[in-house]
């Protein structure tokens, strides 16, 4: 098992090197000049400008920090390769350097900040999603064709077609706006922001539109596998074995049905929130929800490099880590897979 | 098709019927005139159309038809295991010790399956839960119908796979079902079947899926294990080479229905319906000499939707009449018991012109006993 956990990691340093040097690359290609931009619309003083550069290592500098010109008195751009490998030393040390926009503040604190909005709502939707959609898919494939049958396939198709941040907007338009229409104010949901000592509503009321946004495809998604997969499981030889025993129909289904038809409806939610983790750039972004996916997105249009370097270093650790978690999981579950290399079947 | 039952009743206010006495008059198990059909959106599958057979302690009743022939569903529906719908019961009944298994209930089938009778299937490589240990999987009928603690029934689990012949069995209970080889899973499935020491053991093709090697073997278990405990075992085959050796009574099945049923004498020596005929040509004979080559039967077996008119063997039939083709043949039954459903069958001439020579005479049964002692030879996997 530890050599399987290490060669995973093993594997995953050449997929980080290229995921974050496409970035790096990405940054000298997309228009626009950070450093002319922290001052927004005012022009920029070029003796601060150089200085400016000179401090996030944009220009040569000496041992000193002063900026270095060659002949013609301009200043000489690092290349990319130096600023890249600074960029590995860096992370290496845990530093993910400054942000260009908020005065210089560092990309961990910032980050630090961000995450726990992330993960707190990452986790209340994926409680959500594993519980509504395991039960709806699974009374689904118990029920087949009853009228709750299909009514969960016309929702989860309906959802599954629907782009979240449309869903977002149409939640934030019913029960934020509607609603306090119609009831005159006497019952609403918030719409934007975490709340606050001083907000209208505790805090956990914040999470509720936010984190159903973020939960209703992944929840289609997992009550149609829970019930394909259920259905697909009570019709094994096992499940008759299990009933030529003299179990009954409801001990055969929780005893028997259900750990087999679990196994990739695990990996489907295990996947699917080392994704949330990732930050669900357009829920965030459509509640304010201050957590890492708005922040990257804010610092892609303010052009603020070392945020979103940080950020998709991090994403791509946690995305690793969870993946590397659900397939450990996998053994708990399925007793054929073993992490010893040989194949047992 | 699954629901959300009731919690079940606990098993202490429950006989054994196994432990009651047959009732007089009664075999241990009466098949009567059962009929299974399935309702579906192609028309009515009439897969079980009139099976009648009687069974009793110690004794093997070999079933014997093509695939798709109604084997299956016939002793699934003896189980109650059968989906309804699409299945229905539209005649017939099934009396274990005289208490009629059909009007039971859910409940009460409970208790019956696994416990007065058990089933062992075809593929022994997936009737086994991939997610749980073969001492847990053995451990259930105990725990359910004996009330055994989990400690007891792992321990009876034992004792069991070393009956079955699982070598290091203290150690193989911890094992899952997909660190066993074919045979050994087999062996497995018949532990687990007569865990709870069964009235009837219904095995449903158990060597099919199995090496010829290991076939012997596994039905050698099984007469062992009939002679320890004395159940009944009805053997379903589409091979009456399997059931040669070790069926006290055969019954032939084709298209849903019995077309001939007997003593495994009478089916061997005496077989007096033609299909029975061609199924007798058609054992691989370890010896093949020139004048008697392998004969399958030509042609396909009907649809069980719209069965042909006639006698349901008309189309393939050699001998098939106009009769044969527009009237269904009456059920010719002789003084022991031996019936056929053949126009025919009474006719001592037209029985006597067509049977098989090599029925007729031991050579045949003679030979089945070759190859199975020739493949008892060679060892397990
Ligand atoms: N659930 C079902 N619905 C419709 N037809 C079925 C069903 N189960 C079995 N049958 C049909 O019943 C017939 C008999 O099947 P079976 O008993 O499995 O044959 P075998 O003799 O090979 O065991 C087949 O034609 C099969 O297609
Ligand atoms: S009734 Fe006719 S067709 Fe049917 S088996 Fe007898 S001879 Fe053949
Ligand atoms: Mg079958």
């Amino acid at each position: 098992m530890l050599r399987y956990i290490a060669r995973r990691i093993i594997q995953f340093i050449p997929v980080f090197l290229g995921v974050t040097l496409i970035l790096f690359v990405m940054q000298n290609v997309v228009p626009g000049d950070p450093i002319k931009l922290i001052a927004g619309e005012k022009k920029l003083d070029p003796q601060t400008e150089i200085n400016l550069r000179a401090s996030y290592h944009l220009i040569e500098t000496d041992e000193n920090g002063a900026p270095i010109f060659d002949e013609e008195g301009n200043t000489i751009e690092t290349p990319l390769w130096k600023r890249y490998i600074s960029y590995i030393t860096g992370l290496l040390h845990g530093d993910l350097g400054r942000s260009y926009q908020q005065n210089g503040k560092e990309v961990t604190k910032i980050l630090s900040q961000k995450y726990p909005y992330t993960f707190k709502l990452a986790v209340v939707a994926i409680v959500l999603e594993s519980i509504i959609g395991i039960a709806a898919g699974m009374v689904s494939a118990i029920k087949r064709y009853s009228a709750w049958d299909v009514g969960v396939t016309l929702v989860t198709s309906g959802l599954v077609a629907m782009p979240a941040f449309w869903f977002g907007m149409l939640q934030q338009l019913f029960w934020g706006i509607l609603m306090k229409q119609w009831t005159g104010g006497g019952f609403y949901l918030p719409i934007s922001g975490t709340g606050g000592p001083y907000a209208e509503f505790p805090s956990w009321v914040y999470y509720i539109l936010p984190a159903l946004t973020l939960a209703a495809v992944s929840t289609a998604y997992t009550a149609r596998i829970m019930r394909s997969q259920l259905l697909e499981v009570l019709n094994q030889d096992y499940i008759r074995t299990a009933r030529a025993k003299g179990l009954s129909r409801r001990a055969v289904i929780w005893r028997h049905a259900l750990k087999n038809a679990l196994i990739p409806v695990v990996t489907y939610i295990g996947m699917d929130f080392g994704g949330m983790l990732a930050g669900a750039i357009l829920t965030e972004t459509v509640f304010n929800w201050p957590g890492v996916g708005f922040e990257t997105y804010r610092a892609i249009s303010q052009r603020d490099w070392p945020i979103v370097m940080g950020s998709v270093t991090v994403i791509v650790i946690v995305v690793m880590v969870i993946n590397l978690i659900v397939d450990i999981s996998y053994a708990f579950l399925d007793p054929r897979i073993r992490f010893d290399g040989s194949n047992n079947e | 098709m699954f629901g959300f039952g009731r919690k079940k009743k606990q098993a202490t206010d429950w006989v054994d019927l196994k432990t009651q006495p047959v009732p007089e008059g009664h075999h241990l198990l009466e098949v009567n005139d059962l009929k299974m059909y399935f309702h579906t959106q192609d028309g009515v599958v009439k897969a079980v159309n009139g099976v009648s057979y009687t069974l009793d302690r110690g004794e093997t009743l070999g079933v014997v038809g093509e695939s798709g022939s109604g084997k299956s569903v016939t002793s699934l529906t003896i189980m109650g295991l059968i989906d309804m719908p699409p299945g229905k019961i539209e005649g017939g009944d099934v009396l274990y010790r005289g208490r009629s298994l059909v009007k039971m209930t859910e409940e009460e089938m409970e208790h019956i399956r696994g416990n007065d009778i058990a089933m062992i299937f075809q593929d022994p490589m997936t009737s086994l839960n991939p997610v749980y240990t073969i001492g847990r999987q053995l451990s259930e009928g105990m725990i359910l119908h004996r009330g055994y603690s989990k400690q007891q029934a792992l321990q009876r689990s034992i004792e069991l796979l070393q009956m079955v012949g699982i070598p290091n069995a203290e150690q193989r209970v911890k094992d899952y079902p997909h660190e066993f080889s074919g045979g050994m899973r087999q062996r497995v499935m018949i532990a687990m079947a007569l865990a709870c020491d069964p009235d009837i053991l219904i095995a449903d093709e158990p060597t099919t899926a199995l090496d010829v090697t290991i076939q012997a073997q596994i039905i050698e278990l099984m007469q062992k294990m009939q002679e320890e405990n004395g159940n009944a075992i009805i053997m379903i085959t589409h091979d009456l080479g399997v059931v040669a050796d070790i069926a006290d009574k055969i019954m032939v099945m084709y298209a849903g229905q019995p077309v001939e049923f007997g003593t495994a004498e009478e089916i061997f020596y005496e077989p007096i319906h033609p299909y029975t005929w061609g199924l007798n040509r058609s054992i691989p004979d370890p010896v093949i000499d020139e004048k008697r080559p392998l004969t399958p039967i030509k042609g396909n077996p009907p649809s069980l939707v719209n069965a042909p008119a006639g006698c349901a063997f008309s189309p393939r039939c050699p001998y098939a009449t106009d009769l044969c083709r527009t009237e269904q043949p009456p059920t010719y039954v002789t003084e022991t018991g031996h019936y056929s459903r053949c126009h025919y069958a009474h006719d001592a001439s037209f029985v006597s012109a067509n049977a098989p020579e090599t029925s007729r005479t031991k050579t045949m049964l003679d030979h089945a006993a070759d190859a199975v002692a020739a493949a008892q030879e060679g060892g397990e996997a």
